[in-house]
């Protein structure tokens, strides 16, 4: 396991009037190289949640474990974690602050006084990863890409730290879709080709039922189901009641219900909803005649 | 640098009923002008305890949990501090110094350094309480309200007394907003290992540029955006002819005019206590 | 009605570049009481037709007329018309102007130089159709996305606009939410006689409107109900744009046999009634 968190409470603003409990109770394991998606309505504490795992905020009680190991007890390196889990924040084409894409995405390996060959090497790595060609991006002004563009240097600054786990939040919002299947393509690539344990969030189930291998749902700071995203899926109707937005085939699925109480809802793409229908329908006459015919 | 807004209560209202808040946000900005002018005359410490308990009667009256209006003034004391430590070390008075408690070099610890320090640091905290407490208990909206009523005769002069007021709003607006921007550009910064608050002082200017360069872009294409927004909403500032109208009349309430006789009286009290008070 | 008359538009700099206009020749009619929703891809030219109609930016060639009015005529049409089609941003951040629920939906009216009474009529009509009530006292910044976007909505229509105008206000709030704010802007329309104009990139929203209109690079490539525009398939995926699922199920069961299904299913509960007539 790579990440453990064990009944953790955190309250954020505390000490104000506006205070609020983020986190109550929650308990969650993250497994090593494999792509976790932790979906729940806003205000749930998916983001509270990443920052809790990096030791950004610490928790008023229960522990969490990188690796076996209490991140907040006295010899782990708390600054080294940061450097081998990198996170992504929403929006992050928002945050990019040096003029031109290649010293924004240098900006890591610089701080850690890496040798200029190997600097480049590694700018050079991660733009490549991110679906950025190195020689035309490099000298481009960061004010002058596009959103998209944006988001995507963003990621690659954080790649350029050699990290052994991305922590991502809210990587799909305010795109469009084809934005989104973009993201959710070079997510699945990070995770594939560079070995990458990668942790995301989302307000939606759309975007991460065909990526993640597992789905956790988290509501009002705690686990409330997790599992694959077939067995989450499979408690539709009480995804839906938790303000969570389902897949849209999962929500024809759903609707066709009131005809078929006994229709599986926990299906994951057109092909699969098409079989299943097909089980339920009477048969076609012109089907029979197809059949018949050569 | 995680959770700043927990530490900055700049900006922020907590609308809880309490009589301060119910008050008329003009009897407000009278009551704080008085008590700014009076404030800053006094050089007193029998005036000043008057002071203390005048913000403790506040505080009483504001309902606001004591503890949250002390942090919000956290990072404003301790840089009172620093300050305090160079008012006393380069302290000269007009008349020599007579009793000189230590002294080396050019810096110089004196009995009279340090009542004068103490006496101008009390004067700023009593200050930045008062106002602090001035946008705590009253909404961004009430308070231009009544600026711009107060200031409503200035207008005769050819001053855009509703212009500046709406400036006045949309930068406070951004408060909030910047703040928790802050929070999340220096968290992202710190997890790309940048480390606030250490290095060398250009190291230090350098870990800020980071977080100021990309709040500036955001801020500017932000106000640019309002701007049309506004505009799309038929705003139409400048325009000769325009009359925008008002949803909110102030009303003037027999509490207000009891703030307002109880300011001028303990105005009065400050300034006649500072002129008999042997210290 | 507003008629869009071969219109021609150019961002500043693009033509130096040899970039395409962001809109080229295009023509079209919004009559009252239509819901039109208006699809296309990034950089279509969407938004910018949105801003050319609330006369944000004025045609360089061509011209865009509403109820008579030219966008580019000048003096006190340019804010008739404003009042008159109102504009709902992606982004309501970009758009709310103050800082608590009652004053944002009041700011419009305002703007208009209505009496006091007419104002708090509005003010309270608008509380109870976008269901803010439980919010009315609250600072905007307290607001989650889904409750700010239906504030931007509110302020909007508080103007009493006879157009509509939202730009994609369904990207920064989760899908359901968007669908409830949709059906309440419909519900509206229907209601008020108001035309409204959804920009949108998602296929599975256009069912529920009277007219789609489907842009690509500038240009309008298709216009007609949701079933006619459904139909051209290819032309559909050349802009970049998939039918929408419900639609290509419907297609998959006719291709295996079930012919009696109609060959473009918009909604749920066509889908519903047409598999129920096979039982």
């Amino acid at each position: 396991m790579l990440f453990e968190v064990k009944d953790v409470y955190y309250t954020r603003m505390r000490g104000t009037p506006f205070a609020v409990e983020a986190l109550k109770g929650c308990s969650l394991t993250i497994p090593e190289g494999k792509i976790t998606a932790i979906v729940g309505p806003t205000q749930a504490g998916k983001s509270t949640l990443l920052l809790t795992l990096l030791g950004l905020f610490r928790p008023s009680r229960g522990s969490v474990l990188f690796r076996g190991q209490d991140i907040h007890q006295a010899p782990f390196d708390l600054e080294a974690l940061r450097l081998r889990v990198g996170i992504v924040f929403q929006s992050p084409e928002a945050q990019l602050f040096e003029e031109t894409v290649g010293k924004d995405v240098s900006f890591g390996p610089r701080r850690k006084k890496l040798a200029p060959a190997q600097s480049r090497h590694l700018v050079q790595e991660s733009l490549e990863a991110v679906g950025l060609p190195y020689e035309e991006f490099r000298t481009r002004y960061t004010a002058s890409l596009s959103g998209g563009q944006k988001r995507r240097v963003a990621i690659a600054g954080v790649l350029a730290l050699e990290p052994e786990a991305i922590l991502f939040d809210e990587p799909t919002a305010g795109l469009d879709p084809q934005g989104r299947q973009e993201l959710l393509a070079l997510l699945q690539r990070l995770k594939t080709e560079h070995q990458l344990t990668i942790v995301l969030t989302s307000s939606s189930l759309a975007d991460v039922a065909m990526l993640a291998d597992q789905v956790i749902v988290l509501h009002e700071g705690r686990v409330v189901l997790s599992g694959s995203p077939r067995t989450v899926l499979a408690h539709a109707e009480e995804l839906l009641a938790l303000d969570i937005t389902l897949p849209e085939i999962t929500q024809i699925a759903l609707g066709l219900r009131s005809l078929w109480p006994a229709l599986r809802c926990d299906v994951l793409t057109l092909d699969e909803l098409e079989e299943e229908l097909v089980r339920f329908l009477p048969h076609a006459a012109s089907q029979e005649t197809q059949l018949s015919s050569p | 640098m995680i959770e700043i807004s927990r530490h900055i209560s700049f900006g922020q209202y907590v609308d809880n009923g309490s009589r301060l808040t119910r008050l008329d946000p003009r009897a407000k900005i009278l009551c704080f002008a008085l008590a700014v002018a009076a404030f800053t005359y006094i050089s007193q410490f029998a005036a000043l305890a008057l002071c203390l308990f005048f913000c403790l009667f506040l505080q009483w009256l504001s309902r606001l949990p004591l503890r949250y209006v002390l942090q919000g003034m956290r990072m404003f004391i301790s840089f009172l501090v620093i300050l305090y430590a160079f008012q006393v070390l380069f302290y000269t008075s007009s008349t020599q110094a007579t009793s000189v408690i230590w002294h080396w070099g050019v810096l110089t610890i004196s009995w009279e350094g340090l009542m004068h320090s103490t006496q101008v640091d009390l004067r700023v905290i009593f200050l930045y309480y008062l106002t602090s407490l001035l946008m705590l208990t009253t909404s961004l909206v009430d308070l231009a309200d009544g600026a711009e009523a107060l200031l409503r005769p200035l207008r005769r002069l050819g001053l855009p007394v509703h212009e500046l007021v709406m400036v006045f709003v949309i930068a406070l607006k951004f408060v909030p907003l910047l703040i928790t921007e802050v929070e999340r550009l220096s968290i992202a910064q710190a997890t790309r290992g940048v480390r606030f608050g250490r290095g060398n002082p250009w190291q230090r200017i350098r870990a800020l540029s980071g977080i100021i360069v990309p709040l500036f872009m955001s801020g500017l294409q932000r106000v640019e955006m309002l701007s049309t927004a506004m505009e799309a909403r038929c705003y139409r500032a400048g325009y000769r002819g325009w009359r925008r109208s008002k949803l909110h009349a102030l009303q003037w309430a027999g509490a207000d005019s009891l703030a307002l006789a109880c300011c001028l009286l303990l105005c009065g009290l400050l300034v006649a206590l500072n002129f008999v008070s042997p210290f | 009605m507003i008629e869009v008359n071969n219109v021609t538009f150019r961002y500043s700099g693009e033509a130096e570049e040899g970039i395409a206009p962001a809109l080229e020749e295009v023509t079209l009619r919004i009559d009252e009481g239509e819901t039109i929703a208006l699809i296309g891809h990034n950089g279509s030219g969407k938004s910018t037709l949105a801003r050319l109609l609330a006369a944000i930016v004025l045609p360089q060639r061509g011209s865009v007329i509403v109820d008579g009015l030219r966008t580019d005529a000048g003096g006190e049409s340019l804010w008739q018309i404003r009042q008159s089609v109102g504009l709902v941003f992606q982004n309501p951040d970009d758009q709310l102007v103050t800082n608590t629920v009652i004053d944002e939906i009041a700011f419009g009216p305002e703007n208009l130089g209505l009496p006091r009474f007419e104002i708090e009529e509005r003010v309270e009509e608008m509380l109870d159709l976008l269901d803010l009530r439980p919010y009315a006292r609250h600072a905007v910044s307290d607001l989650s996305q889904g409750q700010k976007q239906r504030l931007a909505v509110a302020g909007v229509l508080a103007m009493r606009p006879r157009y509509l105008i939202l730009d994609e206000p369904t990207t920064m709030i989760p899908g359901h939410t968007a669908e409830q704010l949709l059906e309440t802007v419909r519900r509206l329309a229907r209601e008020r006689g108001i035309s409204v104009l959804h920009i949108t990139h998602h296929m599975y929203e256009l069912a529920d409107f009277d007219r789609v209109i489907v842009m690509n690079r500038g240009r309008v490539l298709l216009d007609g109900t949701p079933a006619s525009v459904l139909r051209h398939r290819e032309e559909l995926e050349r802009a970049g744009l998939g039918l929408p699922l419900i639609t290509q199920l419907g297609q998959r069961l006719r291709a295996r046999g079930w012919s009696q299904l109609p060959e473009v299913i918009l909604t749920l509960d066509d889908l519903k009634a047409a598999l129920c007539s096979l039982k």
